[in-house]
């Protein structure tokens, strides 16, 4: 058991975990070779509670959420670690028993909801799929439960709109179908990858106060996968700092937003427009994150970090507990925290 | 100025690039793709230079040598590939009307490729009416049968290698006219040709430097598989004694006239088949080798040893997020 | 070239009642007609930077092809340093296309995969050919690159081999090749993660220290407008809202439309989370079809009555800044809109 589920379990001893996930790893083979994109990542997602995933593009946050669905591209392996949902290891069961547990126990909604429905079936008989596939509803009774989620989700004149196809909706109402089918057998896990990002700021308003109404009404726990550190900070509780394919940082998110740890972390918050003077030139993390192939050795970080030293060269930093409920992957966490 | 920020680490410390990758370098490292240019080659030797050195084996009557059958050298190494119904050798006839076949088929497609990709590029980056009127004339010419419609004019204007070439390209425009106009209306909506407009670059501008570099390939592949079509076709016409005549050769004619001896002496006819199919295979490989090679975008799929290239993906990125 | 010392009076850029429509297919009944722009009025100074703000539908993608003249509006005036440049045709026309660019919110559609950093950058000059002779061009792409931030040798290279970040940069590049006086930014960086979105910001800063150039910054981040606009236009269905420095805007917006875009945007700062007040609006955004009458915006706020229905509100400016305008019956005042948000 690492520090992160010593911390966590102490700190609220009442919450139950919905998900452990411990020491996953994926790899993905390139004709110029083997890319690591999840390095070791554990982390524990609480019911009722929402967790952040948050990272830049590239950083494994998506491979993560999908390795956990178990829906990688066939080039992606998995190669070491637990997914601990329910009492089952996912990574060990076959694939008939992971589909069994897809849509009762763990769901995940996309970010383009246009590609992620099919085109040719009405949105009835989408959202009714679930049901008849897991419960084995006859077709009426599906469509049935089916207006009854669409009225859930909030599109208006559900009755009506059920026979209709999903490019008659917006998108911010096919992405609260996609919500629908989602929480349908009302899982303990729902996975939102970037939810949210290809819609109107308003519409996405709506979006995160719907799944917050989800998350409270069947105490589910929420994995949010996102770049966007503003919709992190308004909506999640917890959050798991990711940067090239391993977690750097986790915390309660106001904390860990009020007072990173990592200077990873620390970089990212200093680059938000809004937090310096206007016309001031914003603060960045110089250089760019590392290929994937050719991971720096030690810490991953430290070929763009100002506090890199000779250890962080040969030692790969772990994910320390500092503090009640917070982790660090960082040799030198303390004078980041001071600076 | 301002910090080179983002720079992909491992690329940082690349020399500068070669301006272009040198094609011929890539051609030798793919090994079908070699093997593919060197039948053409051949086959244009052939034709090129085949009725200089064999015309005359290639007419010569030998009523003593009829009907010998291939692969062995018991008749002389000019009957390898057997003999005809006249005792004239198969080997040469097939060099010799290599260069007929190709004096029909290359000029037909050039043709055709030319005029209908023009056209089609014009027409689908116009819209409007333009292109209604385009698709519709499109549209009566593929409604006819190519073959009856080259029948009907063929036997107006009696045969002869240029009218055959004339009639081979028009039948043909309407293929590329129409991919050229989809691909062409497509390609004006996508961003980079916002851009070039933004600059206030002439529609014929925009048509000769984005448009078509970014439909030739497609458009190639399908003129090679044309190559093939048109070959065909005037093994028809030949067949049919409206195309070839003789004393001309082709590959087609040969089929044709060894067509009644296909149970006794098979080789007369299926020797001048393969040679149509072997082109074709050929043209068709180098084409699609040719396409990969010269769209930067793609061009990596030729540094990586087939069979690997379905297992693995071009980099972590285009997989993860 | 701007000249940045001695401004010009008056503004760079004036646009007047800009109105464009669009035939759009319905099914059997034909077609009917979309109205994008409904009446925007604009300005736009000498090196200054207007963000034009809004969702989907509500026109900044017209407008921002209006300005660069790729649309021809139905009505209204564009005055661009005096002149109106729909007034011109063929070789005057040309020239005077120099003085806009566009940089576009996709790094990787907006470059041709098939063309090299070099041609990319050097293509506009191939239209204008009498701008940047032959020989000078190498030079000039060189200088190009270096002013945004890429190395010389990356020249050779294709958009595919070039993070996001950098193809952005690349558009930047290609934009200033022609010397624009402005520059319509659709997007920049809204593709861009957020450490490379800093650079690219402070590169378009630099710019605008160094050339004098103006902005029009298209964007839907309200943290990335706050930082680098000088003005903001809030744009709905078609028509501008309200108008306004960025401080005003974002400290007492008066329609109640801006008042509700700026609750919604979420903030890593004071991570309040739901104990926020906070706008929702109901309802989307009405279809440009079919725009609702009077004030576009009274289907969803809170604030409509009657009199919205029937007429739609003048561009009026409050008690304070008198450049602060808000198309709105019943704007919020300063006191109310402190709080952003009213009784139902």
């Amino acid at each position: 058991m690492n520090a992160l589920q010593e911390s966590t379990r102490r700190a609220r001893p009442a919450d139950p975990a919905a998900m452990e996930v411990e020491g996953l790893s994926v790899d993905i083979r390139t004709p110029e070779g083997v890319a690591h994109a999840v390095r070791d990542v554990s982390f524990t997602v609480r019911s009722g509670r929402t967790l952040a995933l948050l990272g830049e593009s590239g950083c494994g946050k998506s491979m993560t959420a999908l390795a956990i669905a178990g829906l990688l591209d066939p080039v992606a392996d998995v190669v070491g670690g637990e997914i601990r949902l329910n009492g089952s290891n996912l990574l060990a069961l076959g694939a008939p028993e992971r589909r069994r547990l897809a849509g009762p126990e763990l769901a995940i909604v996309f970010q383009d909801a246009l590609t992620a429905l099919n085109p040719v079936y009405t949105v009835g008989a989408q959202l009714g799929e679930p049901f008849r596939i897991h419960e084995g509803l006859s077709r009426r009774a599906a469509r049935a439960r089916a207006v009854e989620l669409m009225e859930r989700v909030g599109i208006p004149e559900a009755r009506s709109r059920v026979d209709a196809y999903p490019h008659q909706f917006s998108g911010g109402m096919r992405q609260r179908l996609l919500i629908a089918m989602a929480v349908a057998l009302r899982p303990s896990v729902l996975l939102a990858d970037e939810p949210t990002t290809a819609l109107d700021v308003t519409v996405q308003a709506q979006i995160m106060e719907l799944l917050r109404d989800l998350r409270a009404e069947r105490d589910m726990a929420l994995v949010l996968i996102t770049h966007d550190l503003a919709v992190a900070a308004e909506h999640a509780d917890h959050v798991a700092v990711m940067y090239a394919g391993a977690i750097v940082e986790t915390g309660p998110i106001g904390e860990v937003f009020a007072a990173p740890r990592h200077p990873y972390t620390r970089g990212l918050l200093a680059s938000v427009p809004g937090g310096g003077k206007r016309g001031e030139p914003l603060r960045f993390i110089p250089g760019s994150p590392p290929d994937l192939r050719a991971v720096p050795t030690g810490c991953a970080f430290r070929t763009r970090c100002p506090l890199a030293r000779e250890r962080c060269a040969t030692h790969r930093p772990e994910l320390v507990e500092n503090d009640q409920g917070r982790t660090a992957a960082c040799h030198y966490w303390r004078e980041s925290a001071d600076a | 100025m301002s910090e080179t920020g983002d720079h992909p680490a491992p690329a940082d410390t690349a020399p500068a690039a070669a301006p272009r990758p040198r094609l011929f370098a890539l051609l030798l490292k793919d090994r079908v793709a070699c093997l593919a240019a060197l039948v053409l080659l051949a086959m244009s030797t052939a034709a090129v230079v085949g009725p200089f050195l064999l015309g005359d084996l290639a007419t010569r009557q030998n009523l003593h040598s009829v009907d010998l059958p291939p692969f062995t050298l018991d008749n002389g190494w000019a009957f390898v590939l057997g003999s005809d119904s006249l005792g004239r050798s198969v080997a040469a006839r097939l060099v010799v009307a290599a260069r007929t076949t190709f004096a029909v088929a290359v000029p037909a497609v050039l043709v055709s490729f030319v005029v209908g990709s023009a056209w089609g590029m014009w027409a689908g980056y116009h819209r409007g009416w333009r292109e209604s009127v385009s698709m519709r004339i499109a549209d009566v010419v593929l409604s006819f049968p190519s073959l009856l419609l080259a029948v009907v004019v063929l036997y107006v204007f009696s045969p002869s290698i240029a009218t055959l070439v004339l009639v081979l390209a028009i039948a043909r425009v309407p293929v590329y006219l129409r991919t050229a106009r989809a691909e062409s209306a497509e390609l004006r909506s996508r961003l980079f040709v916002d851009a070039a407009r933004t600059f206030g670059a002439s529609s014929g501008s925009i048509i000769r430097r984005h448009v078509a570099p970014t439909v030739m390939p497609t458009l190639i592949t399908v003129a090679t598989l044309d190559f093939c079509f048109v070959m065909l076709t005037e093994s028809s016409l030949s067949f049919l004694g409206i195309g070839i005549q003789p004393p001309d050769l082709s590959w087609g004619l040969m089929v044709a006239q060894g067509r009644q001896e296909l149970q006794t002496a098979w080789w007369i006819a299926v020797f001048p088949g393969l040679a149509i199919v072997m082109t074709t295979i050929s043209a068709t490989t180098l084409a699609s080798w040719a396409r990969l090679a010269t769209d930067p975008a793609q061009r990596w799929r030729l540094t990586v040893p087939r069979g690997r290239v379905r297992r693995t993906a071009r980099k972590a990125e285009e997989v993860a997020e | 070239m701007p000249d940045t010392t001695a401004q010009p009076a008056g503004p760079l850029l004036r646009a007047s009642g800009l109105t464009k429509s669009f035939k759009v297919p319905r099914s059997a009944s034909g077609s009917t007609s979309l109205r994008a722009l409904d009446g925007v009025d604009l300005t736009l100074g000498h090196g200054e930077t207007l963000a034009l703000v809004g969702e989907s539908g509500c026109g900044k993608s017209t407008l921002a092809r209006v300005l660069l003249m790729l649309e021809r509006p139905d009505r209204g005036t564009l005055s661009f340093d005096g002149t109106d440049p729909f007034s011109l045709r063929g070789r005057q026309l040309l020239a005077w296309r120099r003085r806009v660019q566009m940089v576009f919110q996709d790094p990787f559609a907006s470059l041709n995969p098939r063309l090299n950093a070099a041609e990319l950058i050097s293509e506009p000059w191939r239209t204008h050919r009498d701008l940047v002779p032959r020989q000078d061009r190498a030079a000039r792409v060189r200088r190009l690159l270096e002013m945004v931030g890429l190395r010389a040798t990356d020249a050779h290279r294709y958009p595919q081999e070039f993070s996001g970040g950098q193809r952005q940069r690349i558009g930047i590049a290609r934009a200033l090749a022609l010397d624009p006086d402005v520059i319509v930014c659709d997007e920049p960086v809204s593709a861009l993660d957020l450490s490379v979105q800093a650079q690219v910001l402070n590169l378009l800063a630099e710019l605008q220290a160094d050339l004098g150039v103006s902005y029009v910054f298209i964007s839907h981040d309200l943290s990335v407008v706050r930082h680098v606009a000088d003005r903001v236009a809030v744009m709905y269905l078609g028509g501008v809202v309200e108008t306004g420095t960025t401080e005003e805007i974002f400290a007492h917006p008066r329609h109640p439309y801006t008042a509700a875009l700026l609750s919604s945007a979420p903030s890593p700062f004071g991570a309040d989370g739901p104990s926020r007040e906070r706008i929702l609006l109901t309802g989307e955004v009405p279809s440009p079809v079919d725009p609702p009458s009077g004030c576009r915006f009274r289907t969803r706020c809170w604030r409509a009555e009657d009199l919205c229905a029937r007429v739609a509100p003048p561009v009026e400016a409050g008690p304070g800044d008198p450049a602060h305008t808000a198309a709105c019956h019943f704007p919020l005042e300063a006191a109310a809109a402190g709080s952003g948000a009213s009784g139902g």
